[in-house]
């Protein structure tokens, strides 16, 4: 049975786009890549709140589509950075990047509006096989074998969210996409999946690795889907669930400090990524109505301000060809656009006013404070200060500012200018006019941001982390190499210790075979040395092998059934 | 008419192959071969319907009544089995003539057809005999017309490959004639329902636990279960493309079939895996399987080898299933068993796309081909996503019903290997893929051609057929289930 | 060192230490002014909060380095 009573799940505009992405050449392409985003973002819109759809399914029934005002929210801001991030990709990515960007981008819509935990899984690898062509799509070697670790990560994340969901299913027959308690093996199976995807620890080592190996414009849509659909499935299945709270705040250290640590521009931001999520996983973990609240205008705005620096990073990268800070810098003059956008988004995530980082971040500490959580406050507001040393003023003044190297790169495309231009808007104009993003929250919302103590507040710690940049500077900007992370237990020891089983698990099999094959033969041979020729014995060897197994296991197969 | 249904699928194909025979013409040996199959899939498509609606069906060969007469009784499980059987031949013929025109001299072809009607009736009258003896003379067909098949590839090699599966074959259908012997000895009868009634009771028995036995290993040889499945890679490597695809869905799914038969109807779930600690060793055996199947596949260049030690571990899987003893865990064995064929099916089709084109299916030589080929590569990515089982594919299915039905016995680790084991799916799919894809073009230009589509539309009546059943799983969930159902609650 | 520092990032040093200046004075007209200010124990200690911050996680990314840097190419994939 299926009652989808008109509802469509607004992933499948993306979906379609996608596909006629790969079929369509020229104006007809960019036409429909740039439609199918607005397409989506229409559909979210008109969606009912509050409507279901049911389908009958194995044995339980589904809801494909659940229109709550979350997955409103989250839709909306998926598709408006679809729609720039494709803007962003019109003229320099190849088409593959361009189809499986918005099969991306449908991925995380389908899971934004799942009403249950099978649908939430269909979309769930479906980011994940989409999100690994946008990787591919880069063809290059360091791509090729980034995307492959990325693959296998994200498949065993899907394997533990899978075998939680069954073992829900099996023990408590629902499949629900609602909140959940943490009181059986299943739950923490399925928090453990969702956590792979946001980047905790200990598999947070993905996020640098294989964001920075895709194209340019790659990356913009990386960042967007799969760490804030992890954070979407967070909010609405383990809200208050305290030991996210710590998982959080190491991502915030974390983020911080290999960033402080990295040279590599599209690194620097990647582990800004991790840190910003990680204020979000606190914020889930804190779980009051202010803090969920918080979490979702934090990743709304993350989103924007993410997508405009990488933005700014894609196109210094499209126009020089460089990646390291150390190569570069002073390209404010050439780039100024760029630089622009950079600074835009520097002060969205350092949360100044008038941007809205400002407006949407302090939530999540208001509710620390709130909760009497006095070291969560401190420890966020540390992260703050932070975020702004490692994310805000790091890359755009290394790569603008700071020593120029004589590099004159020409203007960045158009339509790269074109989605600058609009994210940079959105991040200042819901920085000024706040009210839209805070009626789009979950829970009712009476909290006002521009107040004298907010501001002076958020003023001073930027400034006094500013002046710690620049204390650091020299030290900063010695940094060079990489930094190991977890992912050396899997890309260094779990591997050889991979290759040492297996080579010594062949020498043991042949050596019993050869050992068993030896005593069976020469016990035939004792057997027919009055009798038939040796030769006949030698020629049959290969089929001796098989036959030999049968024997044992025929001799095993009686013991057993005697026993 | 519709009273003789259980026994034309067996006839027909058995008479055609006789007319095939006198035809000279591989032309006209095709059409035969490929109306019958396409008949004898109506008839199965029919036979399930009138399962499904009315129960099991009963029938009496030549009238004699059992249990002295040989008795064919169909219901949900061999209905099932039968479709997919069927099915899968029906399709493979589709393809065939283009295929089967490359790669065997042209005079043997009528001869090709005559062996494959010969193996596909011996496969039926396994699927819907009620008799024991009778499944083992059918089992016999089917294993001579099989090495016949394989025999005719073009590599020199498919010669040593099917005299390797004649030894193993012969040593395993006498290991199950001895099993039918004992038996018979102990209940003076063959019929397999009447078995049944006869065994309860006596099943601790020295002679019917020996008859157990030997029916057991005889069995897993047929069926591919680790560590009897070394005929196989070879087997399915050299034998020609439509053969293996052929083999490949339906020969060991009809021995699987009849190891659920013997375990569950005519020993009894009971006895065999409580008095027995048979559930312990077909769990070991399985996850054994499933890995060393697995993790060779990994290692190999070459495609056809590749998939045969895949299919190895997919075996594994469907043995697992069954080791767990519940109704889901059965339900699992019987829906992959539908699925594999078609997943399978599909591989070795691309695979015999591939070769078509440009005579090799080694690693080297297909890189850089995906842009060139994308109809056969893009069948080939649809099989291979639904083996690694991510949803919304026939492999999810599968994969979800074993998985919960490790959870539901509490077996946590065993749910956790299961999925572990896709992972290493991924790896041996996407290799091909990453080859196909990320590669530059080894092979001449002039080869670098999409293989035509008299093969591609078979091959991708079998992929899409993956994605289908991903979403509709009525027909294999459904009727799966309900074989599975019967099996456990039924008689013993 | 400070020469260095000073001369490249001169102006927006002495915009900073400006803006630091005003801010801070900024909270003293409101502390005196309205009597209270939530999670404001000392003047300007946000900006020592921020400060102490920048510096600290410097400091543990300095410590970090000694320990966990490697230079480029070294999984060699």
């Amino acid at each position: 049975m299926i009652e989808l009573s008109g509802l469509w799940p607004p992933g499948l505009g993306l979906l379609v786009g996608a596909l006629l992405a790969g079929l369509l050449r020229g104006p007809a392409r960019d036409v429909v890549v740039l439609a199918a985003p607005l397409v989506g973002l229409a559909m979210v819109w008109a969606l009912p709140e509050g409507a279901a759809a049911r389908v009958d399914y194995l044995q339980y029934q589904l809801v494909p589509v659940q229109v709550t005002e979350l997955a409103r929210l989250f839709g909306t801001v998926f598709c408006l950075t679809a729609f720039a991030g494709v803007l962003f990709a019109l003229r320099t990515a190849p088409v593959d990047e361009l189809a499986a960007g918005l099969a991306y981008a449908a991925g995380a819509v389908g899971v934004t509006f799942a009403g249950d935990m099978l649908s939430l899984f269909i979309g769930w690898e479906l980011m994940a096989v989409a999100s690994t062509f946008v990787i591919w799509s880069h063809r290059t070697p360091a791509a090729r074998s980034a995307g492959l670790r990325y693959l296998l990560i994200h498949l065993f994340g899907g394997m533990l969210l899978m075998i939680g969901i069954a073992g829900r299913a099996a023990e408590s027959g629902t499949l629900a996409f609602t909140g959940m308690t943490l009181d059986g093996v299943p739950e923490w199976l399925i928090l453990a999946g969702f956590l792979v995807n946001a980047g905790a620890p200990p598999l947070s080592a993905w996020i640098a690795d294989a964001y920075p190996e895709a194209s340019p414009s790659g990356m913009v849509f990386l960042s967007a889907f799969t760490t804030k659909t992890a954070v979407f499935a967070l909010l609405v299945a383990f809200p208050g669930a305290l030991v996210l709270i710590p998982v959080g705040l190491y991502m915030i250290v974390y983020g911080i400090v290999y960033a402080l640590r990295e040279d590599d521009m599209r690194r620097i931001l990647a582990y800004s990524l991790v840190n910003q999520v990680g204020f979000m996983v606190a914020g889930v973990g804190i779980g009051s109505a202010l803090a969920l609240n918080g979490v979702a205008a934090h990743a709304f705005a993350h989103i924007l301000y993410k997508a405009l620096l990488l933005m700014a990073a894609g196109a210094v990268l499209h126009r020089t060809g460089l990646r390291r800070c150390s190569d570069l810098g002073g390209l404010a003059r050439a780039l100024p656009f760029s630089a622009g956008a950079a600074l835009v988004g520097g002060a969205t995530i350092a949360a100044l006013p008038l941007t809205v980082g400002f407006t949407a971040k302090a939530l999540i500490a208001s509710a620390a404070a709130e909760a009497h959580l006095t070291a969560v406050w401190y420890l966020l507001a540390v992260g703050s200060a932070g975020v702004i040393v490692s994310g805000g003023l790091k890359f755009p003044w290394l790569v603008f500012f700071d020593r120029p190297r004589g590099l004159r790169p020409g203007p960045a495309p158009r339509p790269m200018g074109a989605a600058m231009g609009l994210l940079a808007a959105l991040c200042v104009g819901l920085g000024i006019w706040y009210q839209p993003l805070y009626a789009l929250l979950p829970h009712a919302l009476s909290y006002e941001p521009y107040t004298a103590s907010h501001v002076l507040a958020q003023l001073q710690l930027a400034l006094g982390a500013a002046l710690s940049f620049f204390l650091l500077l020299p030290w900063i900007r010695r940094q060079r190499g990489i930094t190991l992370d977890w992912d050396w237990l899997y890309r260094r020891a779990g591997y050889e210790a991979g290759r040492r089983l297996a080579r010594w698990t062949g020498l043991a099999l042949t050596r019993i075979e050869a050992r068993a094959g030896r005593t069976g033969a020469a016990l035939t041979q004792a057997l027919h040395r009055q009798h038939g020729p040796h030769g006949a014995l030698a020629r049959s060897w290969p089929v001796g092998s098989m036959v030999l197994w049968v024997t044992i296991l025929l001799a095993a197969y009686l013991l057993v059934y005697y026993l | 008419m519709t009273a003789h249904l259980p026994i034309l699928p067996v006839i027909l194909p058995l008479i055609a192959a006789a007319l095939c025979l006198l035809l000279p013409w591989a032309r006209a040996a095709w059409l035969l071969a490929g109306a019958t199959t396409w008949a004898v899939f109506a008839l199965a498509a029919a036979l399930i319907h009138r399962v499904l609606d009315q129960g099991s069906l009963v029938y009496a060969l030549g009238g004699w009544p059992a249990p002295w007469g040989i008795e064919y009784r169909v219901d949900a499980l061999n209905a099932l089995v039968l479709l997919v059987v069927t099915g899968i031949g029906a399709v493979v013929m589709l393809y065939a003539r283009r295929s089967v025109e490359r790669e065997v001299p042209r005079s043997r072809i009528p001869l090709f057809y005559v062996a494959y009607l010969l193996a596909l009736a011996g496969l039926l009258g396994i699927t819907l005999t009620g008799d024991a003896f009778n499944l083992f003379v059918f089992l016999e067909i089917s294993s001579l017309a099989s090495y016949i098949l394989i025999a005719q590839g073009p590599d020199r090699r498919s010669l040593t490959a099917a005299f390797r599966y004649l030894v193993m074959g012969t040593i395993g259908a006498t290991f199950i004639l001895m099993g039918v012997g004992f038996l018979y000895m102990v209940t003076g009868t063959l019929n397999l329902y009447d078995l049944a009634a006869r065994l309860d009771g006596v099943e601790a028995n020295r002679t019917v636990r020996a008859g157990f036995a030997f029916l057991t290993v005889g069995l897993s040889l047929k069926l591919a279960l680790f560590p009897l499945h070394l005929w196989l890679p070879n087997a399915y490597a050299f034998a020609p493309n439509v053969v293996s695809a052929f083999l490949a869905a339906t020969a060991t799914k009809v021995a699987l079939y009849a190891l659920v038969r013997f375990l569950f109807t005519v020993f009894g779930a009971q006895d065999v895996f409580q008095n027995v600690p048979l559930g312990t060793v077909f769990l070991a055996l399985a996850l054994a399987a499933v890995f060393s199947g697995s993790f060779v596949a990994i290692f190999q260049d070459e495609l056809k080898r590749m998939l045969a030690y895949s299919s190895v571990a997919q075996i594994g899987y469907m043995v697992l299933g069954l080791s767990f003893a519940s109704v889901t865990g059965l339900t699992a064995t019987v829906v992959h068993l539908f699925n594999h064929a078609l997943m399978k099916g599909a591989l070795f089709l691309a695979v015999g796309c591939l070769a078509y084109r440009i005579g090799a299916t080694r690693m080297e030589a297909i890189a850089g081909l995906g842009h060139r080929m994308p109809w056969t590569f893009g069948a080939f990515a649809v099989a291979g996503v639904s083996l690694i089982g991510l949803p919304p594919t026939a492999g999810f299915i599968s994969k979800w019903y074993l998985v919960s039905g490790a959870l539901e016995l509490g077996w946590w680790p065993v749910a956790v290997l299961i999925l572990l084991a896709s992972l290493l799916a991924l790896v041996y799919i996407g290799r091909v893929l990453e080859a196909a894809y990320f590669r530059k073009p080894s092979v001449a230009e002039e080869l670098q051609a999409e293989a035509p589509v008299a093969l591609l539309a078979p091959t991708w009546l079998l992929a899409g057929a993956n994605l289908y059943f991903g979403l509709d799983t009525r027909l294999s969930a459904g009727v799966a289930g309900e074989a599975a159902r019967a099996l456990l609650g039924g008689p013993g | 060192m400070k020469d260095a520092i000073l001369v490249r990032n001169g102006p927006a040093l002495w915009v900073l230490l400006l803006g630091l200046v005003i801010s801070v004075g900024l909270e003293w007209s409101f502390v005196t002014g309205s009597g209270h200010s939530p999670a404001l124990s000392l003047l300007g200690f946000q900006a020592l909060l921020g400060l102490a911050a920048g510096l600290g996680l410097g400091g543990i990314g300095w410590a970090l380095a000694g320990l966990l840097a490697r230079r480029e190419g070294y999984y060699g994939d």
